[in-house]
This record gives C-alpha cells, structure tokens and sequence, in this order.
C-alpha cells in the first residue's frame, strides 16, 4: 500500500505519473463507491469511474494547499447527482445489504435480527429527500468529517450540520415507524 | 432509543454496492486516451485573421456539437448539466466582442436582431421557463431577453451582480459552452444540491441559437463567474468576486 500522502500523489499524478493517481483510486474507491451508491443506487460504477475520470484532468485547477479527499467527493456526488437526475422521477431508488456468512459467536437469529435492522435503515436512506441522502452518503458511508462534508457540498458547515441533524431526524421517524407497523 | 449514527456506520460496511473491481483499469485507459476535437490542429487551419474572429466559436461549437451523449463523460473535461467546459491549451484568441449575448458589455457595433430590452413581466412571457429572481437583492436595473438562443435567455442586471437565466431542458445535450483559458481555475459546487462550478478567469461563452448551433459569445468574460444547473435552468451570476458572495445570492434564487 502506497503510504505517500494526498499532496504527494496528487503532485505525482499532475506531473503525468498514473500510477500516484491509481493510488489515489485505490485509496478512495470504496467510500467513493459507497456514496455514490447511496446517491444514484447501480449506477454508482460508472458514477465513480467518470468522477475519477474528471478528478484526474481537473487536477490541474485543484489548489495545492486544499484537501484532496472533500474536493474528489465533491465531485464523485456531483456525478452521481447527475445520473439519479437523469432518471425517470418515479424510478425508486432501491439500495441492497449485502448477504454475509454467519459471523462466528452469533447465532442465526441474531444474524437475520441484524440483518433486517440494516435493510429498514437502508430502505429509510432510500427515502430520504436528495438533499439529506447526500449529506447522511458522504457523512456516514464516505466517513467525511463534518467541517469535510461541508466542503464536498459547497456550503457552510453549519448547513452541513444542520442538514445532517434532519436527515437524522427523518431517519429516527422512518425506524420509529418500521419499529410500530 | 436507536442510535442512528452508530446503526449508519455499520450500515456503510455492509452496502451491496458495486466492487469497481476494473475501476483502475477502465479510469486509466480513459485518461490515457487524448480528447477529442484537440483544440491546436482546428486552430492551425485557419489563418491569423479568421482565427482572430471566429476561433472561439469554431472551438467551441466544434467541441460540443461533436460530442454524442454517449460518449460525454469520456469527452468532456469539467461539465455540469447541460454545461460543457473545456480547457484551451493555448491562451485563447482575441475576442472582438461583435455579437455579444446577453450578460456581455460589449462596446462595438450590435449584433443583427438584437436581444430586446423589456420588463421582467414581458420576459416572463417571452421566454419557455419560469424566471426566478434573488431574493431581497436591489431592485433590477434592467431586463434583456435573447431570443436567438434556443428556449430562451434572460439576462437581469442587479446593482451588484448580473443574473442570467437559459432554458436547459434535461437530455437535450449541451445548450452552454466555455471554453477557458490554460490558467483559468474551475472547481466544482453545490448550490443548494445542485451542480454547479466556480469559475475563475478568462474563458469564451457559447450558447446553442435556434438554428441548432452553437453561437458564440465574442466579449470574453474575465471575472469570477458560477453557474448552476436547476430543473432544467442554468443560472450565471457575475459581477461579484468571492465564491461566498456569488453562493449567497444563488442560493436566494427562487
């Protein structure tokens, strides 16, 4: 594993070397991956692999002295932004846990327990309005910090806090009902 | 009480989401590949004189009118909605600032039919979109629609910023070009969830006219500019300097 820094590489990578910017791929492909599918479902793949695409040629107008990370899930979002918009407002937005073999010191009960819990949250992203499902995306499945997810939105930390707290919000709602039903 | 942030968390190492497991490959076979349309060979074939006049034009409806949608991403270089951005590598030719489109100060002779100064009532009913205004800006000064550009183009000049407004209707490809000089910095935003990009520097601007091409903007802009695309409409604010500024008056367009 390449243990260079963000600047590092990306001045590698501006400087025409690929392999500095595969390293970047790899070091940020999943959480990527992850938002992007929180935003536009299947289409997260190729989301990403235009998002990349574009990081690489932009970064030429990408400041030295900012983060790279925020600045590349700006644009992964961004990406992934347009491809839910391109789709047929009534397509519903259906995200999937992934099926796991049975963890050792877990009964199977407490397996399908788990894994019912992870689906009702799931469900409840899905239904979350754009605006708050991008924000829960980069914040709890990319790992942003709060101060870094306001950056890779392009507002304020505290529209990013506050957005956050609803999205929250809504979320306790959506599982309050699924918990009464 | 369920504890949602901890439950989401755990919910993000357990996505059924795609792997990328091509994801390096296909990226580095795409950035390998040289962009279409190279900007110095077009260049080259035209002689100092009608590079000087119509350069930019040719460039840029050259870049984007070539471009089928499915091969968009690979082409283009920074875009947002219906907004195609590209880079020059060279500084960019002189602009004569003959035909300029609403939102330019051009100083030389009008372009024929010229955009039609009116009311913001009668642009309202001259355009095919709704036209959203800031909220609790000055009173506009003035109101300009051009109906050369295809669905429409109003242009509203407040005291401290311009405000432009072109129908963008999803899926019908680029309708706005730029093209940016090799120092010119363009980084993504997000207006409110929507795309946009911060654009800073000295770049042309092209609109697609009734006719279906592309129709050039000769007064080249130099200062700061954002643009944003939003249900189907791609806004331009000019006129302020920082990103907060231009973000804050966006964000009041309803």
């Amino acid at each position: 594993m390449d243990r260079s820094t963000d600047a590092e590489l990306v001045i590698a990578a501006r400087q025409g070397d690929v392999d500095a910017f595969s390293s970047l791929i790899e070091r940020y492909r999943t959480s990527a991956l992850r938002v992007a599918y929180g935003i536009a479902g299947n289409d997260a793949e190729d989301a990403v692999q235009d998002a990349f695409v574009k990081a690489y040629r932009n970064l030429g107008g990408f400041r030295a002295d900012a983060a790279f990370r925020p600045w590349l899930f700006t644009v992964v979002a961004n990406e992934a932004r347009n491809r839910r918009r391109s789709w047929s407002r009534r397509t519903k937005l259906e995200l999937q846990v992934r099926e796991q073999p049975q963890p050792i010191g877990l009964d199977a009960g407490e397996v399908v327990v788990q894994r019912d819990q992870r689906r009702h949250l799931l469900d409840a992203v899905a239904q979350l309005p754009e605006r708050y499902r991008e924000v829960v995306a980069l914040r709890y499945f990319a790992g942003l910090s709060e101060s870094e997810t306001a950056v890779a939105l392009s507002c304020p930390t505290g529209t990013a806090k506050s957005r956050l707290s609803r999205g929250l919000d809504l979320l306790r709602v959506a599982l309050g009902e699924e918990v009464s039903s | 009480m369920i504890d949602v942030e901890a439950a989401l968390f755990d919910l993000a190492e357990h996505l059924d989401h795609p792997n990328g497991t091509d994801l390096d490959a296909a990226v580095r076979a795409r950035i390998a590949a040289p962009l279409p349309a190279p900007f110095e060979r077009r260049q080259r074939r035209r002689s100092r004189v009608v590079v000087a006049v119509a350069a930019a034009f040719v460039v840029i409806a050259a870049a984007i009118a070539t471009i089928p949608p499915a091969r968009h991403a690979v082409a283009d270089w920074l875009g947002i909605g219906a907004v195609e951005i590209r880079r020059s590598s060279r500084p960019l030719p002189p602009a004569n600032g003959a035909h300029p489109v609403p939102g330019a100060r051009g100083k030389k002779a009008p372009a024929p039919d010229p955009p039609a100064a009116q009311d913001l009532a009668a642009a309202r009913r001259a355009v095919g979109f709704p036209i959203s205004t800031p909220s609790g800006a000055a009173p506009v000064l003035g109101v300009v629609v051009d109906r050369r550009v295809r669905d429409g183009l109003v242009e509203m000049r407040y005291p401290r910023f311009t405000l432009v407004e072109i129908a963008s209707a999803p899926g019908s490809g680029p309708v706005v070009g730029k093209l940016l000089e090799p120092t010119a910095h363009a980084d993504y935003v997000t207006v409110d969830s929507s795309p946009g990009v911060w654009i800073i520097g000295t770049h042309d601007v092209a609109y697609l006219g009734r006719d279906g091409t592309m129709r050039s903007d000769t007064v080249r802009r130099s200062g700061p500019v954002l643009v944003w695309v939003r249900a189907g409409v791609t806004y331009r604010v000019e006129g302020l300097p920082r990103l907060a500024d231009a973000l804050a008056i966006a964000l009041s367009v309803h």
